[in-house]
């Protein structure tokens, strides 16, 4: 009779032991496969949240006097690490006439004071792309006709549909920007589409009159560059945001910014942008970290218990022992026939778990995942607090995330638990191994 | 000629205490021994040595002509010899036929029905059957392992009378219709009465203390002649 048949005869047969054994490894594996799940499902909502949380950095001119040459950011944006995306932004002041050189209109009901010389100024704010501006993207503006301005649409404005409204301007109309302190230089541009704001002025009564909603103009860097530094053919901007590929990455590529030849620091700052980002990633650290623990315990305890089960089963199989090696059947089969029988019962324990892991995990994860992903929430201030009308969870990208058992982690389990078998049984066999047939036959008797 | 020759074998328990001192034997197949000798004065310990379940301080051991601890205790243990322990020491989650068939290929029913088991006896859990029943279970499968040395440790000591002198007869006919050297350990007088050679092993010395010429009649059962299988039918 070979060692297969009597490994499975004694499964058939011993089963009280065969369960018990069943009920141990399907726990044990049952519980290794849903800290494994857990631990890929966190992973993934750190994958998700690296994505919507992006890292940048900003670089800014000192004074207003000087803007960050073009060279500068073209070097910048060769860089190793960035995105591709990235924001370039200007902000001045700007007197408004109409195309034949009259003063236009401006709001100045709600404004706190309407300071000397801006009777008929607003704030320009100049960008890479008015879309991404963040009067656009979270101060609820949004567009009523036509369209956004970026770099390559030239001399054009946004301006506010009441700005509109009250001096009869239309898209494709023309008005001038002239410079505040000197009304003489001005500059053509084009009306290329209209807002509006959803959200009321949080700052009606405190704001001087420039920085009204209904007075605000955006425009194009180049623009903007002329009325700041009266630059011509060359953009200068004031500040620049970054965005980089990975957050964890964000230190090394603002280090080689710094390195950045030609760049004058004298007049430059340098500033980082990840709070959110590392916030968030130490909520989901704090998970993945008790998860790692989890697991290692989980491991550690598998085998010392496994060990210690298997040692007792064994030594109840001494006489047995001493049968087999009493008519001449080596150690070696008496021992890979104990670990068959082992093996035959964690093939089954771990089909069994991936049912009860799927359903478990489930569960378990799911709840503890979104605790966390809760409290990331809050680390980021995008809790349900925000007036925005979008679920919170669709931000980060984590609702979309599941718990569940990843044909990898399974295979990782399998693996694992087939290790632990084979090391726990020739742990336990060890010392049944090394005695003598005649000390086992003593024992016997 | 000798099956097993053992030649100044000696052993000691830890180094200390001498059971065996320079023991000499010589076993040949076809014949039934019996080693008698008071507790304790290593009648199982010399047993194990002969069945390679140990190694002697000193001395060899041969089968067929060669030294058993070159050729290997394990392989001797699987090719040579076959173990019947007083205390049957059957495989509990194998049925009797699969006890037999552990180390052999042959069929097990036809020599469990010689020594007296049912077919459906064959089949049962072996805790199930009586200590007669398993004794010759254990019977069979050294009979079955066709191993030419068969080596008994108190066969008889658990059982009763009666089944003493059956098992007492099928050792005896398996030395001498199956061929077998059966050595015996015993504190059995009625087992040694049976048997071919008798030795006595005293303060670790072996003696001869009756010797069966060859081809000489054997003594016929006290009980019948009838063959198992038909006296427990009736």
């Amino acid at each position: 009779m070979n060692l297969c048949k009597r490994a499975c005869l004694y499964s058939i047969r011993k089963k009280g032991k065969t369960l018990t054994l069943l009920a141990f490894l399907l726990v044990m594996a049952t519980l290794m496969l849903t800290c494994l799940s857990i631990q890929s499902a966190t992973e993934t909502a750190n994958a998700n949240i690296k994505k919507a949380l992006l890292g940048y950095f900003t670089i800014n001119a000192k004074t207003l006097e000087n803007g960050i040459p073009e060279d500068t950011v073209s070097q910048i944006l060769a860089m190793d690490g960035l995105s591709g995306r990235y924001t370039l932004r200007s902000y001045t002041y700007a007197t408004y006439f109409d195309a034949d050189g009259n003063l236009l209109e401006i709001n100045t009901e709600g404004a706190a004071q309407v300071p000397e010389g801006y009777e008929n100024a607003g704030r320009v704010v100049a960008n890479s792309n008015s879309q991404e501006d963040s009067y656009f993207t979270d101060g609820g503006f949004e567009m009523v006709e036509g369209n956004p301005i970026t770099t390559e649409t030239g001399s054009q404005v946004l301006i506010h549909e009441k700005f509109a409204q009250r001096n009869g301007l239309s898209v494709g109309d023309t008005m001038l920007l002239g410079n505040v302190e000197d009304k003489d230089k001005t500059i053509p541009v084009t009306v290329a589409g209209i807002f509006t704001n959803t959200e009321k002025q949080d700052s009606i009564g405190m704001a001087p009159s420039y920085d009204l909603y209904d007075n605000i103009v955006f425009t194009d860097l180049s623009t903007a560059s002329f009325l700041l530094y009266g630059t011509e053919g060359t953009t200068n901007v004031q500040y620049g945001d970054f965005y980089v590929n990975d957050p964890d990455e964000l230190e090394r590529i603002m280090t080689d910014v710094q390195e950045l030849d030609g760049v004058d620091w004298e007049n430059c700052t340098l500033t980082r942008y990840d709070n959110d980002y590392q916030n968030a990633k130490e909520s989901l650290e704090g998970l993945q970290n008790i998860v790692f623990i989890a697991i290692a315990v989980v491991s550690v305890i598998c085998f010392l218990v496994l060990a210690l089960f298997l040692t007792l089963r064994l030594r109840g199989r001494i006489h047995e022992t001493g049968v087999y090696l009493a008519m001449g059947i080596s150690k070696g089969s008496v021992l890979l026939q104990y670990l068959l029988e082992v093996i035959l019962v964690a093939a089954i324990a771990l089909v069994i778990s991936f049912g009860t892991s799927t359903a478990i995990s489930h569960q378990i994860g799911s709840s503890l995942l979104s605790q966390v992903t809760s409290e990331t929430y809050e680390t980021v201030d995008l809790t349900g607090e925000s007036e925005t009308a979008e679920e919170p969870t669709e931000d980060l990208g984590l609702a979309e995330i599941e718990v569940a058992v990843s044909a990898e982690d399974y295979a990782l389990v399998w693996a694992f638990g087939m290790v632990l078998c084979v090391a726990s049984t020739a742990l336990a066999a060890y010392p049944i191994m090394k005695m003598k047939p005649k000390s086992i036959l003593s024992q016997m008797s | 000629m000798s099956i097993m020759e053992i030649k100044q074998v000696g052993y000691s328990y830890d180094n200390k205490k001498k059971v065996l001192k320079g023991v000499n034997a010589e076993m040949e197949q076809g014949k039934l021994y019996a080693i008698l000798g008071p507790s304790g004065c290593g009648k199982t310990t010399l047993l194990s040595l002969i069945g390679g379940l140990d190694s002697p301080g000193s001395g060899q051991i041969y089968f067929d002509g060669q030294d058993i601890a070159k050729t290997g205790l394990s392989d001797h243990r699987k090719n040579h010899v076959a173990f019947i322990f007083q205390a049957y020491n059957l495989i509990d989650y194998l049925t009797p036929a699969e006890n037999v068939s552990l180390t052999s290929k042959l069929p097990p029913l036809p020599i469990l029905e010689r020594l007296g088991l049912t077919k459906e006896e064959a089949k049962r859990n072996v805790l199930k059957l009586s200590g007669g029943q398993q004794q010759r279970v254990a019977i069979a499968r050294a009979l079955a392992s066709e191993a030419p040395v068969i080596l008994a440790d108190e066969p008889t000591g658990n059982l009763d009378e009666d089944t003493a002198q059956d098992i007492t007869e099928i050792l005896k006919e398996s030395a001498h219709k199956i061929n077998k050297c059966v050595v015996v350990v015993t504190h059995s007088n009625e087992l040694a009465k049976q048997a071919d050679v008798v030795f006595r092993l005293k303060k670790g010395e072996l003696q001869v203390l009756e010797r069966v010429q060859d081809g000489a009649a054997q003594p016929q059962s006290r009980r019948n002649n009838t063959p198992r299988s038909e006296r427990r039918a009736k």
